[in-house]
Order: structure tokens, then C-alpha cells, then sequence
């Protein structure tokens, strides 16, 4: 059998068409992972054995009389314990929704089994949702595959986890303030946020449905296209999810930079930028213009304004989600997740109807500045290296809230101005901890950011780096 | 005080919280409070609730992302 291991989801689907191997294999493969380095990692919440076997072994019949029923036919996924599975526990990181069995299964799981996943179990996450770090105060932290005393990265802390140390092969996640570029970042994985609305949230536990965006977390941009293709697109039973059509994101895949502008704004993204994060951003811009594309200044509105805005709308949507429950259980909540709700309840009514109203008018203006001269935007994901889980939770408290605030400083602002931004891996630092640069594009350019992460990643080898974790022992 | 922060935030000692509670949590609130307020009255025009952001969004789609 092939080192599965040292296989990305395109490669797996493939050698499962070709019949290199079977749906149960790579299934029983993936379980026996989950069940080993994923507990050891604190990835995973729950295990569904029995299913995923039964569900290979279906594959693998139909595959012997009909072939393969699309593009992810027998392929290990594993999502965010957001993603609700009929007939299986989904609590959302919380112990307030333990023992809760879903009705109905999300649209985009349900599109991703239509396109042949097996899906394996559900994924460690942040409490609600509500952690840049990965933090959740009732299960322990998820950890990183490439140094265990690191944050993971949140919320979606057990997709980055999962698919870095190579128990699945890919996964969604949820991003309300950078929840999945900052495991992919952190984890040295590749992780896209979507345009809002462009994969249906239907199904799925929302903590502010105003900036809540679903999206693939994977070993590679292709890896991403691909889930993207199957997971997105208008969907007749969500009328919130958008109507504009989707595509084959893989299709756009060529390799070529030419005529790109990729712009690089200097104010804001790169103030108090860590020198090695830097250096990593600096260099990956090299790569791209040796693949032809430009590089140029760009200029960005007031993102201090935006991420202000974006607080207010995350943090009053969660209030009005939990205040029944904040107010009949509040020990069921840890104390840093119900302090960051709990803000909610101060704005006044206007103050949440203005950051609503204002939003169009201030993407208007971040389209008009931002990309008037590119196409995409080259930013980090994290200005500062991946901090321990001890900088993250122990000490003065002000000092732990400014370090925690400080991880979302490049991130929370694309949420409210509803864009799609991605994670790429770009290197690793002296610690040994993942580097990465964020790409950010206009609305529904998705298939733009696909196209030069995966150029990049034809020069480069950092996302096919495996962390310690996922080595053989 | 601050003249264009207006209303004020919610007085979550006067709704029950324990005033420690309260204090922390309004201390939280108006670093974002105020930025919010200052964005509103000098860019909201009368007419922008009535836009759909959402709309906004899907009108942004152009064919030739790729």
C-alpha cells in the first residue's frame, strides 16, 4: 500500500480511482490515526468507527460496479463539531450542548457525501467558536503537531491539527475572525476563508451570522480547490447562501502568474510585523514575482475602524445567540469565553444597527483603496510567531488579553468586510514553529487566491512539510 | 466624555451584573464602543440601512475571478 501519509486529498482520491488502494483501507488507515496521534494530540472529539467503515465498504461495492461517484470517492475527512451530522452528537467545543444529537446534516457535509467523502468523526474546537488560540477551558487545548507547548491556533484548533498531522485529509472549518487561517497558519497547513455566504452555514452552530464564513482546510491549494468545488454553490433549501454560481476552482490551476498584481500594503498589515514573519512574507514575495507576477504598493482604509466594527457585530450576535442560556447556566461556560460574550450585552441597539449599516459603505471604500491598482492583497496571517499555550492563559491578565488580541489583528477585519482571504504555508521559524502569508481577494475571487497559492506551491516545498507529530515514532 | 459617543453603552450594573462584572466587561466594550460610534457619524448616510449587504456581495461577482 502507498505511504499514505505522504499523500494530499488529490492524491488519495486519485489513488483510489486508479484502485492503488480501496476506500476501506485508506479508511481504516485515517480511524487508526484519529484513534492514536489524533487522542494524543487532543484533535478529536469523537470517533465514528463503525460509520466510516460501513460507508468505505459501500464505496468500494460501488465503486467495483459503477466507478468512482465523484471527485472525493473513499477520501478520510474529518470537520469542525460545528458541522451538524444527523443522528450524531454535535456540541460546538461547549459542555451546555454535550449529549445534543443533531436532526439534520448540514448542506455542506451533505454536498461533500454527494461528492464521496467518508466522513470519520467530529474535531476538537474552541467553546462556541470563540478562541483565536484554539483554547477551550472544558476539553484542554488541542496541540501542535510541530511543538506541543505552542497554540494550535482557533477555533477550527482540530482541522489544522488533523490535517497537519496527517490523521485526515482534509477538513472544514468556520472562520468568524481568522478561525481558519489561524490553525492553517499555526499548523503549517492551507486553510481559506470564503466570500460570505459562498458555502452555505445551514446546519451549522453560528456564533455571529453576519461574519460567520465555512471553508476548507487542507494540505494544499488544489487540495482546497477541490473541497471548495463540492462544498459550495447555491443551495435551494439555505436562501441566505449565495446565488452566485460556483466553479471548478481546480480548473484555474495552471501554474501561471503573468499579469497578476498582487498588492502589498505597507500601513497597518506590517506594522510591528516579528522579523522572521517578515522575512518569511518578503521572501514568498519573491517567488511570486519570479513567477511573473507584480508586486505593488496598495494602500488599505482604517483597519483599526474595521476590526472595531467587526467586534461589535461578533460580539452582540453571540449575546443574542447565548443570553438565555449566559443567564440560566453561566458556570457552563469558561470564564474567557463568557467574558468575550458577555461584551455583547453593553453595545446599545444603535450602535449594533450602525456597524450593519455602515458595512456596505466601508467595503465599498476597502475595494475602491485596497485594490485599485491589484488584484489581491500579500499580508500575514499572524504578525507575530505562534505563541505558547502559557502566553495565552497564565499571568497578568492585561497582558494575556493584549497577546490573544493581538493574534487576530490581521484577520478579524476581513470577516466584517465579507472578502475571502487564504493561509498559505511560507516557511518555518527558528523555533521550528509553521510561517505563513495571507492572500486577500475581492469578493467570490476565490478562484484567484486558489491560483497563486498554488503557483506558489509548485516552488515550494513548505506545505508538504510534516510536522513531528505525524512522523512514525 | 467623549461628545460623539453617543448612546451610551448598556449600564449592566443597573441589569444585575455584579458592578466588578459590569466595569470589565463596559472597559472591553468601549475600546470598540467609540471607533464604532465615530465611523457612524461621520460615514452613515440616512439611506444605508435599507442596502443589503448581502446584495452588495453577490453584485461584486464577476465572471473572470480566475
Amino acid at each position: 500500500m502507498a505511504d499514505l501519509e505522504k499523500l494530499d486529498l488529490v492524491g488519495v482520491a486519485d489513488a483510489i480511482a486508479r484502485r492503488d488502494v480501496s476506500a476501506r483501507d485508506v479508511t481504516r488507515w485515517s480511524l487508526q490515526r484519529l484513534e492514536g496521534t489524533g487522542r494524543r494530540l487532543n484533535a478529536v472529539f469523537r470517533i465514528d468507527h463503525e460509520q466510516a467503515m460501513a460507508r468505505a465498504a459501500e464505496l468500494d461495492e460501488l465503486q467495483a460496479r459503477k466507478g468512482v461517484c465523484g471527485p472525493l470517492h473513499g477520501v478520510p475527512l474529518a470537520h469542525k463539531d460545528l458541522f451538524q451530522v444527523a443522528g450524531r452528537e454535535c456540541h460546538c467545543g461547549s459542555i451546555l450542548l454535550r449529549g445534543r444529537t443533531a436532526e439534520r446534516t448540514s448542506i455542506a457535509l451533505a454536498q461533500l457525501d454527494a461528492a464521496g467523502q467518508v466522513n470519520t468523526g467530529s474535531l476538537h474546537m474552541a467553546e462556541f467558536a470563540l478562541s483565536p488560540t484554539g483554547f477551550n477551558g472544558h476539553y484542554g487545548p488541542a496541540l501542535n503537531p510541530w511543538h506541543p507547548d505552542h497554540v494550535c491556533g482557533g477555533s477550527s484548533s482540530g482541522s489544522g491539527v488533523a490535517v497537519a498531522a496527517r490523521l485526515v485529509f482534509g477538513s472544514l472549518g468556520s472562520d468568524t475572525a481568522g478561525s481558519i487561517r489561524m490553525p492553517a497558519a499555526m499548523c503549517g497547513v492551507t486553510g481559506l476563508k470564503t466570500t460570505f455566504r459562498r458555502i452555505s452555514a445551514e446546519g451549522c452552530v453560528p456564533l455571529s451570522a453576519s461574519l460567520d464564513s465555512m471553508g476548507p482546510i487542507a494540505q494544499t491549494a488544489r487540495d482546497c480547490a477541490r473541497l471548495l468545488t463540492h462544498a459550495s454553490g447555491p443551495n435551494a433549501a439555505d436562501g441566505l447562501c449565495t446565488g452566485v454560481p460556483n466553479q471548478d476552482y481546480e480548473a484555474v490551476l495552471d501554474g501561471r502568474l503573468q499579469g497578476v498584481r498582487i498588492g502589498v500594503p505597507e500601513a497597518y498589515f506590517r506594522s510591528e510585523l516579528d522579523p522572521e514573519v517578515g522575512a518569511a512574507l518578503d521572501a514568498s514575495l519573491e517567488v511570486l514575482k519570479r513567477l511573473g507576477a507584480a508586486i505593488v504598493p496598495a494602500v488599505v482604509p482604517d483597519m483599526e475602524r474595521v476590526n472595531s466594527l467587526a467586534r461589535v457585530l461578533m460580539t452582540v450576535e453571540a449575546a443574542t445567540l447565548h443570553r438565555r442560556w449566559i443567564r440560566e447556566q453561566p458556570e457552563a461556560y469558561s470564564t474567557q469565553v463568557r467574558a468575550r460574550i458577555e461584551e455583547g450585552f453593553a453595545y446599545p441597539a444603535v450602535r449594533y444597527a450602525e456597524a450593519l449599516s455602515l458595512r456596505r459603505r466601508i467595503a465599498d471604500e476597502f475595494l475602491r483603496t485596497a485594490f485599485a491598482g491589484c488584484d489581491l492583497l500579500h499580508v500575514p496571517v499572524l504578525t507575530m510567531q505562534v505563541p505558547t499555550i502559557r502566553d495565552t492563559t497564565e499571568g497578568e491578565p492585561a497582558t494575556v488579553l493584549r497577546t490573544i488580541a493581538r493574534i487576530t489583528y490581521a484577520a478579524r477585519g476581513v470577516n466584517y468586510l465579507g472578502l475571502p482571504a487564504m493561509s498559505v504555508p511560507a516557511g518555518l521559524s527558528a523555533a521550528g514553529l509553521p510561517l505563513a502569508f495571507q492572500l486577500i481577494g475581492k469578493p467570490f475571487a476565490e478562484a484567484a487566491l486558489l491560483r497563486v497559492a498554488d503557483a506558489y506551491q509548485r516552488e515550494t516545498d513548505w506545505h508538504r512539510r510534516m510536522p513531528p507529530a505525524a512522523l512514525p515514532a | 466624555m467623549d461628545r460623539d459617543v453617543f448612546p451610551p453603552l448598556v449600564d449592566l450594573g443597573a441589569a444585575g451584573f455584579e458592578p466588578a462584572d459590569a466595569g470589565r466587561i463596559a472597559a472591553a466594550a468601549a475600546a470598540s464602543d467609540a471607533p464604532a460610534a465615530r465611523a457612524a457619524l461621520q460615514l452613515l448616510d440616512l439611506t444605508d440601512h435599507v442596502h443589503s449587504f448581502a446584495a452588495w456581495c453577490d453584485a461584486q461577482a464577476e465572471p473572470s475571478h480566475g
